[in-house]
């Protein structure tokens, strides 16, 4: 496979149900290392778009059609097997609320080792994968004796990431990975994510509606509305300079600090 | 002078043995604007707002309304207190019977305030205006309306009791950006037409700027740093606070390039920051006091010269 | 995106007669048996039959043009007495749901919002109440009173107020904690009338269910009762009392034992089955697409 060729390419998808379109993403493309990013309220139809991506909506009532392509494998239409192989290794999911994703009655570790065997990682070679990802998320090992509930959301959602970087997913979505977080640990989250499409060269696709944690973590926006993308492009032109009204009002409606004042730590 | 409209008096707040407030006080007068208590969650700040409202008792210390004990009134002087205090809380889905239509919820609030029943259709509609619905919606249900809507509506039902005080529990949090903005100026709005001040709980600093002329910031239970909104955003002395402040997300902000803060280890005696500061020392193991005006709990409050070269070194 | 709306229930309701045949068909069932019984005056082939009429001439002949389901030792039409059984079974079932869904939901709504000793208190009653065995307890009831339709009642509804009382109570001990409730205690409702206003009307649902899912069983338990003697005594038309009395000559005589048996079989199936299909189109947790 080319170096150069996105690892997401989404073309003409879309998603209906009962005739009736929720979503629908003409073009778009996710290069190794970049952070995409959807933004949009409810109803806007991201969310979809996302599951969509993820092959979640194959034995659903939804009506997919378009194409997505993961590494040059087709999502859309694919077999269960294809999907199956596909989740984990090359893409993973990273939701809300880690907590309520991750299994109560494992500990972590028990979690990612089982993981890791599902994708058929010996165990020798677990040990080493899972110690470099949580090297990568800055996470103490320590962490894999608890379970869910008695670690902190923001070490959840980086167990979350861990667990899909020591997979060695290279495309990681992630629905609204920040907002059920306190404040002073989104920037943890949104630093990661950051430093490992950097370091790593993950690609990311963020389905989110803060428009300032967009703004400093992602490459593209995407901005959707009833469904629809109204606008599309570079981070710094799309909400430095928006030219639909929409993504104006957005950013309009951001409760947020002015820029400046107390000096970023 | 009269009564201040809300005073806190040394509540502590628990559940069985946790200890969600720590010996809290706070005095908002009358006029004085209104007040956010921000923090994160864990903070105590929702229990701040239950005992205020009166649905949880003080363990220790007592409430005043109006200089009036809220835990000693009984009867019709406890009614006409609880009215003076409306609630509006998070999910206006939650928040809203649904089992009930808007009218009849309403309908029920103005009956508790004492509105002739002739009256009560006429001061239904002049409700929904005032929060931007249509008279059209008194037949609807809850789960017929959206977010923005409910949220309205609760927001409606707080001022059918005519209060001075509005107690919002993340008023917007559960909401789409575009009508949160909505929302905030409908509180701001009807906060100085009507003259109610408001006592704003929320983990978003950002939205404390903007509603609020006072800020209280909560620590684990305990209160670190009180003073005016400008002030503490502008030069927050606590290092919690400026944490806080500082990592609330921005349009543009740089990502910070030091390593996340290490997991809090188990608080121990003194300080309830202790564990996540950067500043701590033996000096730390006692609890800090609240001192001076803005206050800070803290041993080694940030002077702005300081934050002045934090500042710079951490900014790239 | 991530939030459904539940279905308003009128349409899950006109979705579920639509869509669902076996509830529906219990529905119609239902709706025969109620027919029957309201109109069994108008409608029985022998109304005398179903009180006190004897007719010692006609006795146990089988089915036939005259006699449907055949007649009974002293001769009464089975049709008509089926027809008649009907009416006391329903208005068993009836006043016992209404007497122990009261008690019930009013006790487990009051302890369910109360929280703390209150609650306690009456869930400690209930809990005593539910320690012995159902049927146990009401024969032991029927042995002390007077055999009769009211003795049946009172019996039955002694062990059946406590399930209500569990149900209204877990539902209302949910209730309590929505932030409705925290606002109406902040307009200063007092306690009772949030408990009639708000708790009340948002608990109903689940009884609503177990009502109907209830009634074949308390149908059953009536039967039972008459059947050992304990409820309905002659000549009042009670299927299970029928069902003994033509038990001894099932061999020869077996219309006399079968339909009032079928009566039974049919009412509390039904009965189950439009609980079982209430109970799915009524679930909060169904979402609208």
């Amino acid at each position: 496979m080319n170096a150069a060729s996105p690892v997401l390419q989404v073309t003409g998808l879309s998603i209906q149900y009962g005739g009736r379109r929720v979503s629908s993403l003409p073009d778009l493309s996710v290069a190794r290392g970049e952070v995409v990013a959807i933004v949009g309220e409810s109803g806007s139809g991201k969310s979809t778009a996302l599951t969509a991506i993820l092959g979640l909506l194959a034995e659903t009532s939804a009506d997919v059609s378009g194409s997505v392509s993961v590494l040059g494998t087709e999502v859309v239409g694919a077999s269960e097997r294809t999907l199956r192989s596909l989740r984990g290794s090359e893409m993973a999911l990273v939701m809300q609320s880690p907590q309520a994703s991750l299994n109560p009655t494992m500990r972590l570790g028990r979690l990612i080792h089982r993981a890791l065997r599902r994708h058929g990682v010996g165990k020798a070679e677990a040990a080493g994968r899972i110690s470099d990802a949580m090297t990568a998320v800055r996470l103490d090992e320590q962490i894999l004796d608890r379970y869910a509930h008695e670690v902190s959301g923001g070490q959840a959602q980086r167990f979350a990431i861990a667990l899909a970087v020591c997979l060695g997913a290279q495309l990681i979505a992630a629905d609204e990975p920040t907002s059920a977080l306190d404040a002073t640990v989104q920037l943890e989250v949104l630093t990661l994510i950051r430093r490992l499409a950097e370091e790593r060269r993950t690609a990311w696709l963020v389905v989110a509606h803060d428009l300032a944690m967009v703004s400093m973590i992602a490459d593209h926006v995407i901005v959707m509305r009833d469904g629809e993308v109204v606008e599309t492009g570079p981070t710094r032109a799309v909400l430095g300079d928006p030219t639909h009204e929409y993504t104006r009002a957005l950013l309009d409606a951001v409760p947020t600090l002015p820029a400046g004042g107390v000096g970023h730590v | 002078m009269s009564e201040p409209i809300l005073a806190v008096r040394d509540i502590t707040l628990a559940y069985g043995h946790h200890v969600a407030l720590h010996d809290f006080s706070l005095v908002l007068e009358r006029g004085e604007g209104s007040v956010a208590i921000v923090g994160e969650s864990g903070s105590g700040k929702t229990s701040l707002a239950r005992a205020v409202l009166g649905l949880l008792q003080p363990r220790e210390g007592r409430i005043e309304v109006d200089g009036a004990d809220i835990g000693r009134l009984r009867g019709s002087a406890a009614r006409t207190w609880r009215r003076r205090i409306q609630p509006v809380f998070q999910d206006g889905q939650e928040a809203l019977d649904p089992r009930r239509t808007i009218g009849a919820t309403l309908g029920e609030a103005l009956r508790m305030a004492g509105t002739a029943r002739r009256d009560r259709p006429a001061r239904i509609e002049e409700l929904l205006d005032e929060v931007d619905l249509r008279p059209d919606l008194v037949r609807r249900r809850p789960h017929e309306l959206s977010g923005g809507q409910r949220q309205r509506v609760a927001i409606a039902r707080a001022l059918a009791a005519s209060p001075d005080l509005l107690v919002l529990d993340e008023p917007t949090s559960a909401l789409d950006v575009t009508v949160q903005a909505r929302i905030v100026a409908l509180l701001e709005r009807v906060a100085t037409t009507q003259q109610i001040q408001l006592m704003l709980i929320t983990h978003n600093i950002a939205l404390a700027q903007r509603l609020t002329r006072h800020t209280v910031v909560l620590f684990n239970g305990h209160q670190v740093e009180a003073g005016p909104t400008e002030e503490i955003l502008r030069a927050p002395r606590h290092p919690y606070t400026r944490t806080l402040v500082s990592s609330t997300p921005r349009l543009w902000a740089p990502l910070p390039k030091v390593a996340p803060a290490p997991p809090a280890a188990p608080a121990g005696d003194g300080c309830a920051y202790r564990s996540r500061c950067p500043h701590a020392d033996d000096a730390c193991s006692v609890v800090p006091a609240l001192v001076g005006s803005p206050g800070v709990a803290c041993h080694h409050p940030l002077t702005t010269l300081a934050l002045d070269a934090a500042g710079r070194n951490g900014s790239h | 995106m991530s939030t459904t709306l539940p279905i308003p229930a009128r349409r899950r309701l006109r979705r579920l007669a639509g869509q669902d045949l076996p509830t529906l068909l219990a529905a119609v069932a239902l709706l025969i048996v109620v027919a029957a019984a309201l109109l069994a005056p108008l409608v029985a082939p022998y109304p005398a039959d179903g009180t006190t009429a004897t007719h010692p001439a006609a006795s146990l002949l089988g089915p036939s043009g005259a006699h449907w389901m055949g007649t009974d030792a002293v001769g009464r039409d089975i049709l008509t007495r089926v027809m008649y059984g009907a009416r006391t079974s329903l208005f068993i079932a009836a006043a016992v749901l209404v007497l122990s869904s009261t008690v019930g939901v009013l006790l487990g709504c009051v302890a369910g919002y109360s929280g703390g000793w209150v609650s306690d208190v009456i869930m400690r009653v209930t809990d005593v109440f539910l320690a012995f065995p159902a049927l146990l307890l009401s024969l032991a009831l029927a042995v002390i009173l007077r055999p009769g339709v009211g003795t049946a009642i009172i019996a039955i509804a002694a062990t059946w107020w406590p399930w209500y009382a569990r149900l209204a109570c877990s539902a209302a001990s949910t209730i309590r904690h929505r932030a409705y409730i925290d606002s109406a205690r902040c307009l200063g409702l007092p306690r009772w009338r949030i408990v009639a206003e708000h708790v009340l009307p948002n608990s109903l649902t689940p009884v609503i269910v177990q009502l109907s899912l209830d009634a074949g069983g308390v149908i059953l338990t009536a039967a039972a009762l008459s059947y050992l003697g304990l409820g309905a005594v002659e000549p009042t038309s009670e299927w299970g009392l029928m069902v003994q009395q033509g038990q001894s000559s099932f061999t020869t005589e077996w219309w006399i034992v079968t339909f009032p048996g079928l009566a039974i079989l049919l009412t509390a199936f039904s009965f189950n089955m439009l609980g079982e299909g209430l109970r799915q189109a009524l679930d909060p947790r169904k979402v609208a697409r």
